[in-house]
Formats: structure tokens, sequence, C-alpha cells
């Protein structure tokens, strides 16, 4: 008997816990609670700025300082959309990290292989691993799963080959990495697009450009907080 | 996790329209454009091409005195019908008349016979104004052949009003005078007699914005520019330049018959895409993977199934969890291995994707045991169906190219069946209260003054949910401005006044009790479904009302019989009867055939309100969006004398989904129902809550028409 109250209150607590985590009480779960405060941050300053320099959103270096949570940054140019994403929610190899305004990234590795919250988004896709990419040679190919304007599968398939560009010094908020350049060209029945990752000391994705759709163009991110 | 930004959301709907906007455009090209009459062609002359299949299209056509506005849909690939509004001013100018304009309706049919080749025109054959009162009538065979990308040509030859000037003699003999009657019916003897003459047209599209246009027309326009000189015509010649604004937006501005100035507006819809595309709305919550049996044993325990109070806390958990999107999970039940929720989903328009969002919650809300989840939507509080999925599949399918159609096979989609052993309802949820106050419009069109007058006001609705699947509900409007309380001349019917009334009713029922009524709703087994509605069902009548559904999930057919008693209300909008003092049985058994992808019919026997006996088709193009654009007609045994104008009762139905328009989820439609006569034979009683467009959704076709959802 113990130990069947002991593991529906395990069941049950763990299901609330992952509910503080993910939205009903979002002042419960630290991260989710700074990333909102980072969300308003820059929902006022976009205000009375509306062209931030640098592609930084205008976020400081002293700001991000706060967070103890891993944190990327995604901006959607097509859209002027800037949001910063969390760890949120791991299936097998696949992260799946989100922002506070409901949207969802999933990663495998640091490949983009779905979206959420976006309109446009990727619903399911295959391609190469992180390995592959960092390896800066060779080629693969991808498969992109979108719905349309009918809710009917539209599937792009492209061939793809990885090249690396050379080492590049970048700046991500206020700080220098060194980091190696790797492009990613791929052609295919959706047309053609490029990514682009930028690996820091090895395997490390300190910045990278991934197509979202050939409508919307990229989605680009950057680390900006390594920390977890 | 919630941060409103309503100013990126904004701005991401802004680009979004920009985007689709410009894409649209290139894919836009070369488009076979409107005329006048609001079907593909030049001005006043139809051409051979067609619009693409499904498009539905609005023109708003003025020159001189003479205005057209056109709803025109093609219906397939190669056929097209259309319903036209007429005005003529200055109509009584030069001869006396009782209108200073007149107004009329008409309906045009097109079929295109070939399709254009390397060699080949387009041809299509088109029948103006078939079942009308013949004003605009007009037959046509019109063939158009694109020069290169920029210049197409069109010649055609024309009967009716369309052989009017310049004829060549009447190839299939005279053409009998019109005998309309009552109008409403198609004039077969007329078509393609007396004399035919040609017409012919050019356009050349100077960009991809704009084209330039010129025609010959064969339209000598006898009556209203001969005999009541509403204008002059001295040319046979017409010319335009029109402006693709947008993808969707066409203007154009003309030189008519050598004397008048011209204007038109041409818009275009196609259902059959968001023009939004992807649809929007807040992310699901990710599949939570359970920890394999071997690392953690005691979470796959089935013994927590014995708990007190589990129950409340599993529903609550979830509730939590599906709250942003607008699902509320009524009742649970469970065993150790199988969990069913009954749900309500008041937000996503696909079907598939509250099904989806609920699975995805029970990863994360569910002890480890459980293996299958069985989401029973609940509609109108009756479960509609039920959808079986494995959680193994959710956990390993989630990020899997192809997920769609791998998940839909190991989807099972069943009747709603008997609940499970130990379901039981959330004890919070009923009675349950709900309430609204807003704005309400009635619009009533083509009274003989007027095509349009519109009331707007404040509508109180009130729904008391007493149990699953039993509610007390009302509304009640209060005018607030409007011209509805103009009534037109009254006209005589041979009937019991049961609809032809209605402007009695706009113009005196203010503030008025619009329902009051009582409903239980309930699965039977066996793929039947029931209702029984009582009290104050509509505006008009008042009764009692039951109905049964038998529509086996998978299947595209289904049958169903509905009998009600009413009586018809006063027209002061109050409770009571003594007015009118009719009473009435009326009822019909009616059978829904999916006879096609995309294609629905049908067909309601029965007796209808004014006593009159007869049977109803209702033939409608449906996209899987929810679009639904449709026809029906009634014909009972009501003499036409007595049914008065248009012979029987017909008309023309739309609904298009809100989420269309806006790209982000809701259920909310606009429903229109055009009835260019509205008299009072074969009318039925309106009652809320249908059971066969309530559950269908729920189905198999429903579900499967949006399944890409499921993973959104």
């Amino acid at each position: 008997m113990i130990r069947r109250k002991a593991s529906l209150a395990a069941a049950l607590a763990g299901a609330a816990l992952v509910l503080s985590g993910c939205g009903n009480d979002p002042d419960a779960n630290t991260g989710v609670k700074i990333v909102k405060e980072v969300g308003a941050a820059m929902a006022a300053r976009a205000k009375g700025d509306a062209a931030p320099a640098g592609g930084g959103a205008g976020i400081t270096r002293a700001e991000l300082n706060q967070f103890n949570t891993p944190m990327i940054m995604a901006q959607l140019p097509a859209s002027g959309l800037t949001a910063f994403f969390v760890p949120y929610a791991t299936n097998g190899a696949v992260e799946t990290w989100a922002s506070p305004d409901n949207r969802t990234i999933s990663f495998r590795g640091g490949v983009m292989v779905a979206t959420r919250g976006f309109g446009p988004d990727i619903m399911q896709s295959s391609g190469p691993s992180i390995g592959q990419i960092a390896s800066g040679s060779g080629s693969h190919t991808r498969i992109f799963d979108y719905l349309d304007g009918a809710d009917q599968n539209i599937r792009r398939e492209y061939a793809c080959t990885v090249k690396t560009a050379g080492v590049e010094t970048i700046t991500v908020v206020d700080r220098q990495h060194t980091t190696r350049h790797v492009i990613e060209d791929c052609t295919g029945n959706g047309g053609q697009f490029r990514n682009e990752y930028w690996f820091e000391g090895g395997n490390f994705l300190r910045k990278s450009k991934q197509l979202l759709a050939q409508e919307w163009g990229y989605l680009e991110f950057q680390r900006v907080v390594d920390k977890g | 996790m919630r941060l409103p930004s309503p100013r990126r959301i904004a701005l991401f709907g802004m680009t979004s329209a920009v985007a689709v906007v410009s894409a649209g455009l290139a894919i836009g090209e070369n488009r076979p454009s409107l005329n006048f009459y609001g079907v593909s062609g030049l001005m006043d002359m139809p051409s051979g091409e067609s619009q693409a299949d499904g498009m539905l299209t609005v023109t708003s056509a003025h020159f001189g005195p003479i205005s057209r506005t056109t709803l025109s849909f093609q219906i397939t690939p190669r056929l097209g019908a259309s319903f036209r509004y007429l005005g003529v001013r200055n109509w009584d100018d030069f001869r006396p008349s009782i209108w200073d304009v007149y107004y009329d309706r008409s309906f045009d049919l097109r079929y295109q016979v070939l399709k254009e080749g390397r060699y080949v025109p387009a041809v299509t054959v088109g029948f103006q104004d078939f079942v009308g009162t013949g004003v605009l009538s007009g037959e046509y065979i019109a063939a158009t052949k694109n020069l290169n990308d920029r210049i197409k040509v069109t010649a055609g030859l024309g009967w009716g009003r369309l052989g009017s000037y310049g004829d060549i003699g009447s190839p299939f003999g005279p053409r009998p005078a019109i005998d309309a009657g009552k109008g409403g019916k198609p004039s077969f003897d007329q078509w393609f007699r007396g004399p035919a003459a040609p017409f012919a047209g050019v356009e050349w599209a100077v960009n991809d914005r704009w084209s330039i246009k010129a025609e010959y027309s064969s339209d000598d326009y006898t009556n209203e520019a001969g005999v009541r000189r509403t204008f002059e015509r001295k040319s046979p010649l017409n010319f335009g330049i029109e402006y693709q604004a947008y993808d969707s937006l066409r203007l154009g501005a003309y030189y008519m018959y050598g004397s008048e100035l011209g204007v038109s507006l041409q818009f275009v819809m196609n259902p059959k895409q968001r023009p939004m595309g992807g649809v929007g709305g807040p992310a699901p919550t990710p599949v939570k993977v359970r920890p394999s049996p071997t690392s953690d044993p005691d979470a796959w325990s089935p013994e927590w199934v014995a708990q007190e109070g589990a129950r409340e806390q599993l529903i609550q958990n979830l509730n939590k969890w599906l709250e942003k999107d607008g699902i509320v999970v009524e009742a649970m039940g469970y065993d150790g291995r199988t969990a069913q929720v009954r749900i309500r989903n008041t937000r996503y328009d696909a079907e598939a994707q509250a099904i989806g969002r609920v699975a995805r919650a029970m990863t994360a809300v569910m002890p480890a045991s459980i293996e299958n989840f069985e989401v029973v939507p609940l509609v109108r509080g009756m479960p509609a169906s039920k959808v079986t999925v494995r959680r193994t599949d959710i956990e390993a399918l989630e990020f899997t190219p192809g997920a769609a159609d791998a998940m839909r096979a190991r989807t099972t989609v069943s009747n709603p069946g008997a609940p499970m052993a130990n379901l039981a309802y959330d004890p919070e949820l009923y009675p349950k209260l709900s309430w609204s106050l807003g704005p309400y419009n009635r619009i009533r069109l083509f009274d003989q003054r007027d095509p349009f007058k519109m009331d707007v006001g404040l509508r109180f609705a009130a729904r008391y949910e007493i149990a699953p699947g039993l509610v007390l509900a009302g509304s009640a409007t209060k005018k607030i401005a409007g011209n509805l309380d103009e009534p037109p001349p009254d006209i005589p019917t041979g009937l019991q006044p049961v609809r032809s009334d209605v402007d009695v009713y706009d113009a005196k029922a203010d503030p008025a009790l619009e329902s009051l009524t009582v409903a239980k709703y309930g699965y039977l087994g066996n793929d039947v479904y029931a209702r029984v509605t009582a009290g104050y069902l509509e505006r008009m009548f008042a009764g009692v009302s039951g109905e049964l559904l038998w529509k086996p999930v998978d299947s595209k057919f289904a049958l169903g019989a509905e009998v009600n008693y009413v009586a018809q209300r006063d027209t002061d909008g109050g409770l009571g009867f003594g007015e009118y003092d009719y009473k009435v049985a009326t009822g019909h058994i009616s059978a829904y055939y999916n006879f096609a992808p995309g294609f629905h019919a049908q067909v309601d026997v029965g007796r209808y309100l004014a006593g009159d006996i007869g049977a109803t088709l209702a033939i409608d193009r449906e996209f899987s969006n929810g679009w639904r654009v449709g026809a029906f007609a009634t014909k009972t045994n009501v003499s036409e004398a007595d049914f008065g104008s248009g012979s029987f009762d017909k008309g023309i139905k739309l609904e298009i989904p809100f989420a269309w328009g806006t790209g982000q989820p809701t259920r909310k439609k606009a429903t229109t129902i055009i009835r260019p006569f509205g008299r009072d034979g074969g009318q039925k009683v309106e009652v809320d809550g249908r059971l066969y467009d309530s559950v269908r959704d729920y189905h198999a076709s429903g579900l499967d028409d949006q399944w890409g959802r499921f993973w959104k």
C-alpha cells in the first residue's frame, strides 16, 4: 500500500513539476520567470527603439548575466521577431526549447528539426547530425514536412553539401568568440537555401542561421547563455 | 510561460500578409479576369476561360446607370455558377414606371467544353440569367486563346441579350416570347433561339499588375438604352484598364459604349488555401517520454488506479496543460493500461489538432502504465466519436518525417461506445452558467424597396448546462439602429405567412426574446444520436423538436429523422401565440451523402412549415478547412401561384471559417444563406443544434480533412 501511494504521489508530483515549468504558473519556475523578464525588457526596448543596433535586439551582457539557464536568442528577420528560448523538453536526441510567447523550437544536436507557434512551422524533418555539419565537409539529404494553407502535408527534399568557410571572430552580445564557420548548401524541390554554422572550441554551436521555410527565410540563433 | 506581446504578433501577422500578397502575385499572373457580369471575360462580354477550381469571386461593376454585383463560384474545374443583383437607375426618367431604380436578380451557369491547348482555344458555353424573369437572359459560346504570355483574344457568338446587336440571323429559329410566370424556372424553350450575334475582344497584360481590355459588344441594351433611354449607346466598342492591387483584389476603369464611364472591383477568394498559410496559435505541450521500465519500475506500476482522488487530480492537471488550447477535459475513466477522457474543444477548427493536443498533454500527465489514450470529443455534451491512440506511437513519431500519415495509420476512430466502467465527470463542471452580451446585426436582402437593409443592436445570450448534454439556453435582442422597421409593401401569399412576414417581426419584435429552450443531446449506441429541444425555438416558431441521426463514424452516408410540433409566435417578440393561432406538425426524413471527395448532398423529404409536402435537395462543395459553398432547392405541393415570386424555394449558402481569414485557430464560422425570394413554401423550422453537423466534424472524414494538424 505504501508503495502504491508513493508511486501515485510521484506521478502526480512529477506532472505538477513539469506543469510549473511549462506554463500555468510561470512564476514558480525561475528559469521561465527570468526569460519572461527578459522578454518584457525586450518588448519595452523595442517600443522605444525600433531598430536595435548590432542584431542583438539591444540586450546587454549584464542583463544576461542574471540568468543561470541555457538560453538561445532566436531572430526571424522576415517578421522582425526576436525571442529567447530555454530548454523545455527532451524526446530521445531531440531537445525542445521554448520561448515566453508560446513558441517552441526543437533541435537535434544544434540542428533545427521542428518548430511550433510560428505559423509556417517545420512539422517534422530529417537531416544531418551536428557531427556531419561540424566535420566541415561531405554531403547529405534533408527532408522537411510542412503544412500548407489547407493543412495538407508539403514535403520539401534537398540534397546538400557542407564546406568550411574558415575561421571567424564573431560577437554575440558584447562577447567575442573565435569560431569555425561552416556552410551547408542545399538544392531541391523547394528551391535553394544556405544554412550557416559557427562552431566554437570543437563542436559547440555558438551561432547558426537555419532555414525555417522558403517563404519566410531563416531563423538566426545565438547561444547567449551557456550555463546549465 | 505566457507573455503577451501583441506588438510582435501584429507585426508577424502584418508581414505575413505582405509576404502572402507578394508571393501570390507571381502565381496570379495571367489569371482570367472578370467582366461586368462577374464571370471570366472582358467588360460586358464573356470569355472561354474559367476561374481556377473552387474560386469564389465577388464583382461589383458599374457604368452609366447600370450596376451589377455578382457572386460567382467555380464549382468544378469546368462548371461555374453565378448569382447576380442588377440595378438600373433612371428607369422612370423617360417612360413612367413604379420603379425609379429597377432591381433584378439572376443566376448563370457555364461549362467549359474545351480546355486551352497549344492550338485549341478554351471554349465555354454559358447560360446567363437562365432561371430569372429574363431581363439579362442570353446564351453564348466563347473561345479564348492566349497568343503569348501577355495577349489573349476572345471571339464568341451570343443569343438573347448577347445577340441583340449586329446579328447574323437566327440559326436555330426564332426566340419565343418569355413565359416567366412567377419566374425562377429554367427557360429551356428560349435557349440558343433567335438572332445570334458575334462578339470579340482582346486583353493585353502590360505587366504583372496592369492590363488593357477592348471589346466589341453584341449587346444592344435594347430596353435600357433604346426603350427607357437610361443612357445612350453610341458605339459597340468598350475599353478598359485594370490594376491588380493585391492577389485578391483587382480594380478597373472603363469607357463604355462611346458615352459612359465605368468602374469595377473584382474580389477573389481561394477557399482551398488560407491566405496566411500555416495556422498560428500557441505551440503545443511537447511530448513527455516515459522513463524506461527498467530504470524506473515504480513509475510503471498500475496500482495507482485504485487511489482515491487520482481522477480529480489527473483531470485538474490535464486541464492546466490544455488551458492555453481552449480545451476542457470533462471526464475521465481508466484501468491500468487505458485512459479515456471526454473533452470539449472550444477553439481548434481542425478537430485533429484538438485530439493531438490532448494526446500530448496526456503524455505529460498520465502515469506511465497508461499505454492507450481514448479521446472522446463532446459536442453539446454529447459524445461524438472516440479516437484511440497509442502512447508509444506519440512518443516515437513526434519528430519523424511522415508523422501525420504514420500516426493516422495507427489511430482508430470509432463510435463513442459505452463510457469506461469507472468514467466520471469532474464534479466542478456541472451545473455551469455562461452568458454573453454583445452586438448583433440582422440583414434583409432583396425586399422590393431595397436590396439591403440592416439592424444593429445588442444581444444577451445565456447558457445553463444542467448536466452533460442537458442545456437550458436563451437569447434576447434589443435594436439600437437600423432600417428593418421600414417594411416593404405586403405581397399576398396563398399560404400561412410562415416566413414572408419576417419583415413584420423585423419591424415589431424589439426588444425580442429570440429563443429560450431546454435541450437534451445524447448518444444512444449503435451509431445513433438523439436530440430533443423544447421551447421558443426561433424568432417565429415555438414548440417541440425531436431528432434522431444514424451516422457510423467512417460512413459517407447517414440517415436522420426530425419531427416538430410548433406554433407561430406573435410578431412582438414576446411569449404569445394569439396573433396567428397557427399550429403545425412538420418534419423530415433526411439522407446525407458525401458522394465524391469535397461534394456533399442532402435530401430531405417531409412536411414543411406551411403544411406543404415535398422535398429539398442541397448540394455543397466542401473544403477541408471548413469552407462550404452550396445551393439548395425545395419543391413542394404548393402551386406556383400560391408560392408567388420565384415559383419554389431555392437559395445559396456560404460558410466561411474565421480561421481561414485570420490564420488563427477558432471554431467560429460566418454562415450566409441567400434566398432570392423569401416566400412561405418549402420552409423549415430553425432549431439550434441539429445533429449531423454537430457530430460529423469528429467522425473519420472530418478528422482526416485536416489530419496534418494532429501534430501542430
